[in-house]
């Protein structure tokens, strides 16, 4: 498969246009393709085959993420977002905004829009209380997790609830297979003890599985690893990839060493290889099409 | 950063109007926003824009329709189906059009 003719052609219709009478059609497409940032060194302690991943894979390193301070805001941007504009960070398959975000205590977001995007809320740290236009109120905190389908446009506000603590959290959006759905919310409280030395799904496409859904072909894990506990990971459906954040801890994802609030994305493979190389690493993994449909 | 004339269009009021807020906090970028498939399309014709940004609640066959008539318009046009409905893509989507305005900006 030819992974970046694969990924251009599957994303968005933003282009420039022109008059039949100059050149007829598109004239060109600047969507972003994935391609390596760096180079993955052999690592003769693994045992593992960085050849495997030469071409289909990309780190991200944490320092390496775009950074905001808006004084009651923190936010790591690893793929472009807002100000920060990255050519080469524009996102890995349909996962397009991964946002490690600190809200000062009480403040927070005001009521603003979203609309055509998956978007996804994990909670790593705090209380953080959601309010929106189809009558949604509610709290999320560790251990939960939250999603919005935006469809044809939501109203929300997301505050940090207490005036004492400063919340985390991960809010990741994801594009939707279909424009224009009907906008819903739904937030669920996991039992993470599902997730010791083992992935636990949270996420799927599917309404009636394990975790939210979301109008998309992918699956998200979170597991909770002791240091030198090792799984493997099976790709959910050909074509899809995997992009594995690094929450806390450090791990190796097939001979990758990756630290606290990396990123790896790894495509073309089936299966995928991890050890926990540090006490309490804490690991999300989404499994996403590379393509949108 | 050079004039960009935008026109958003889309259903859903709230969102179009932070979008133009958004846009024209760009000073040199103007935004029209319109709401039904024939104005938007007797705009297009009538005004050169430098960007078309596709807004939420289309149906596909209208985003069909409003895409096909730029191929017929006698200037080039840029063309942004926006997803997220704020301002954490706009700009960047902006800049993937157009990634000589990065060093404007």
């Amino acid at each position: 498969m030819d992974k970046r003719n694969f990924i251009k052609k599957g994303l968005l219709g933003s282009g420039i246009f022109a008059s039949s009478a100059t050149s007829g059609n598109i004239l060109k497409n600047d969507i972003d393709e994935i391609e390596p940032l760096e180079a993955l060194e052999a690592d003769a302690a693994t045992g593992y085959h960085t050849d495997k991943l030469e071409n289909h894979s990309v780190l991200h390193k944490a320092s390496s993420r775009g950074h905001a301070n808006h004084g009651w805001l923190q936010s790591n941007h690893t793929f472009s977002f807002a100000n920060y504009h990255n050519p080469e960070r524009m996102h890995f398959g349909v996962l397009r905004v991964l946002n490690d975000d600190t809200v000062a205590e009480g403040r927070g977001f005001g009521l603003h829009p979203h609309d055509n995007m998956e978007i996804i809320s994990i909670p790593l740290a705090g209380d953080l209380e959601h309010e929106d236009s189809m009558g949604n109120k509610a709290t999320i905190r560790q251990g939960d997790i939250q999603v919005m389908s935006a469809g044809t446009g939501i109203m929300h506000s997301e505050y940090n609830k207490n005036k004492d603590q400063i919340v985390k959290f991960l809010q990741i959006w994801v594009y939707p297979n279909q424009r224009n759905v009907a906008p819903r919310y739904d937030q669920i409280t996991l039992d993470v003890s599902q997730r010791h030395n083992r992935f636990q799904q949270i996420l799927s496409p599917d309404p009636s599985a394990e975790g939210v859904w979301i109008h998309q072909d992918a699956w998200f894990y979170m597991g909770h690893f002791e240091q030198g506990i090792e799984t493997s990971y099976s790709i959910k459906q050909t074509g899809n990839g995997v992009y594995i954040f690094v929450i806390s801890g450090s791990v190796t994802v097939e001979g990758q060493q990756l630290e606290t609030k990396d990123g790896f994305g790894i495509w073309d493979v089936t299966e995928i290889k991890l050890k926990a190389t540090s006490a309490d690493t804490e690991i999300l993994l989404m499994d996403l099409s590379m393509s949108l449909n | 950063m050079r004039t960009l004339n935008f026109v958003v269009f889309g259903k859903n009021e709230e969102i179009l109007l932070t979008l133009k807020r958004i846009i024209e906090t760009t000073p040199a970028w103007k935004t029209t926003v319109q709401q039904q498939l024939s104005s938007c399309k007797n705009y297009l014709s009538a005004h050169p824009v430098d960007i078309l940004l596709l807004s939420s609640g289309l149906s596909a066959e209208e985003e069909r329709d409003i895409i096909d008539h730029l191929s017929h318009l006698n200037y080039p046009i840029g063309l942004i189906q926006h997803y997220g409905g704020g301002s954490g893509l706009l700009k960047n989507e902006v800049f993937s059009l157009f990634p000589d305005l990065t060093q404007e900006h």
